[in-house]
């Protein structure tokens, strides 16, 4: 339980997260992923690690039905409701302090439940949960991370949008536990960040030893090693996940948007559920014109 | 460049083009069309004369607008808002095939909806029946509006079929158990018109 005695404190997170309900009450889906950042910002200027989960929590709510709201609108009711419960807990918790162990049962049933609703009409007459699958996967799949981790440096790798890629179809297919829900959550957040150490190295091909040891290396040792040794310590998930949140936006304020981003379409950026934030076109053509110019 | 320099310099020009079209050549310079001078294109007689009269028109630059890739999700409204009971959508959280069973009237609704185009307002909800005991209904209601009745039941009648052919076609691709439940929730089920 965290302190939630600063009456200061939490009345601005209070109306962040208050701003964030309202915009999924009315399908605004958009601004209520504007929402849950900005109830990240404030956490990370406050430093609530506790709130600041609850924002990636709901930054990921978002997203889910932002894709819901554009794919499945056939069933976008029913849908609905998975999301609708999960919120009011999650401010029912936030208004008793946060337990984060209560936070994560509740991503854990909205995960399993909204997977299904990912699923298309044959993927769920056809696939049934399996968890012990998805546990030998994630752990295939962290093992050739931890072998691969140098090629983080080369700018051009699409190593966690590959992993994360692969985490998102076998979860949505066979379920998961919370173990994997928690490793997902951790690679979406570092997906985010990840164009932003690239743009920090602009225009060098390889990003510097010190960058990637500092951003990406010890996140990428620290995950490996909490999935692999079995080990839920919430309370430090906890501080490396809002580690990489302050990190992400400490390089958003001095690299946004990161020409990678701005370079590709709205739609190409979108593999799987791995969102990014849209970039509207005029920054695209700005972009192409400065380079033809060149 | 200066203002007042630029200005000079215009003034100039203009003075030598009118004095060009009133033919009043006195000056050592000669001007030509379709040269740099004037800008102007030299239009050989023939071509001239089948030149029409120009219509000026008002010309609207285009505005410069930031254009998002993918159209802005809120314009896009959503044609069916169905409505649950608190107790339908607890076992939405908590059962599977409930959930399955919910999202298949859902898609019959949307199915029917794209068919007839017609508006409704819908809720699901359990009903307990007063001549039998611990036994609850599972109802749709729908509610047409500003509709004949005549025309109310023939719609009824195409939801029923719609729906009950998508519960139908759940059942090759479920466990036994789930079918029972299955066929459970079919029995309880009712679709019914809110008169």
């Amino acid at each position: 339980m965290i302190d939630m005695n600063n009456s200061f404190d939490i009345e601005i997170l209070a109306q962040d997260l208050e701003y964030c309900i309202k915009a999924f009450e009315n399908d605004k889906f958009d601004l209520m992923n504007i929402a849950a950042n900005r109830l990240m910002e404030n956490s990370i200027f406050l430093e609530r690690k506790e709130v600041f989960l609850t924002a990636t929590i709901l930054k990921d709510i978002a997203n889910d039905y932002i894709g819901i709201f554009q794919n499945k609108r056939d069933i976008f009711n029913s849908a609905k409701v998975i999301g609708k419960k999960t919120i009011n807990s999650i401010r029912t918790n936030f208004n008793k302090g946060i337990n984060i162990e209560t936070i994560w049962q509740d991503f854990q049933e909205y995960t399993e439940n909204i997977n299904e609703f990912h699923k298309d009409e044959l993927e769920s007459e056809v696939y049934m949960k399996n968890t012990k699958f998805t546990s030998i996967i994630f752990k295939k799949i962290l093992k050739f991370l931890e072998e691969n981790k140098e090629s983080f440096k080369k700018i051009n790798n699409t190593l966690i949008n590959g992993v994360l890629g692969v985490m998102v179809r076998i979860m949505k297919n066979h379920s998961c536990t919370l173990k994997e829900t928690m490793v997902y959550l951790y690679f979406k957040l570092l997906a985010i960040l990840h164009p932003y150490i690239i743009e920090k190295s602009y225009p060098e091909k390889e990003i510097n030893v010190d960058d990637y040891k500092e951003y990406l290396e010890g996140h990428v040792d620290f995950i490996v090693t909490f999935y692999l040794n079995d080990s839920l310590d919430f309370k430090k998930y906890n501080s490396e996940l809002w580690e990489i949140g302050k990190q992400f936006r400490e390089l958003y304020f001095l690299f946004n948007p990161p020409r990678i981003v701005a370079k590709t379409r709205f739609l190409e950026q979108v593999p799987a559920l791995v969102r990014v934030p849209a970039v509207s076109r005029k920054i695209v053509e700005k972009d192409d014109k400065e380079e033809i110019e060149k | 460049m200066e203002s007042s320099e630029y200005n000079s310099d215009a003034s100039w020009d203009i003075f030598r083009i009118f004095r060009n079209f009133n033919k009043n050549n006195t000056s050592s310079e000669n001007l030509s069309f379709g040269t740099v001078d004037t800008g102007i294109r030299d239009i050989p007689e023939k071509e001239a004369s089948t030149i029409r009269p120009v219509t000026l028109k008002t010309v609207k630059f285009p505005i410069e607008k930031n254009v998002l890739d993918s159209p802005h999700l809120d314009t896009i409204p959503l044609k069916l808002n169905l409505k649950f009971s608190i107790e339908v959508e607890n076992l939405i959280m908590r059962d599977l095939t409930f959930r399955k069973f919910i999202s298949e009237i859902e898609r019959s609704l949307n199915e029917f909806i794209k068919l007839e185009n017609v508006g409704l307002e819908n809720r699901i909800f359990f009903e307990e029946d007063w001549e039998i005991p611990n036994y609850k209904k599972l109802v749709l209601s729908l509610n047409f509006k500003g509709i004949p009745f005549k025309l109310e039941m023939s719609l009824w009648k195409m939801i029923n079929s719609i729906t009950y052919k998508r519960i139908k076609s759940m059942i090759p691709y479920s466990s036994e158990e789930q079918i029972r439940r299955i066929k459970d929730l079919k029995k309880k089920f009712f679709i019914k018109l809110e008169m």
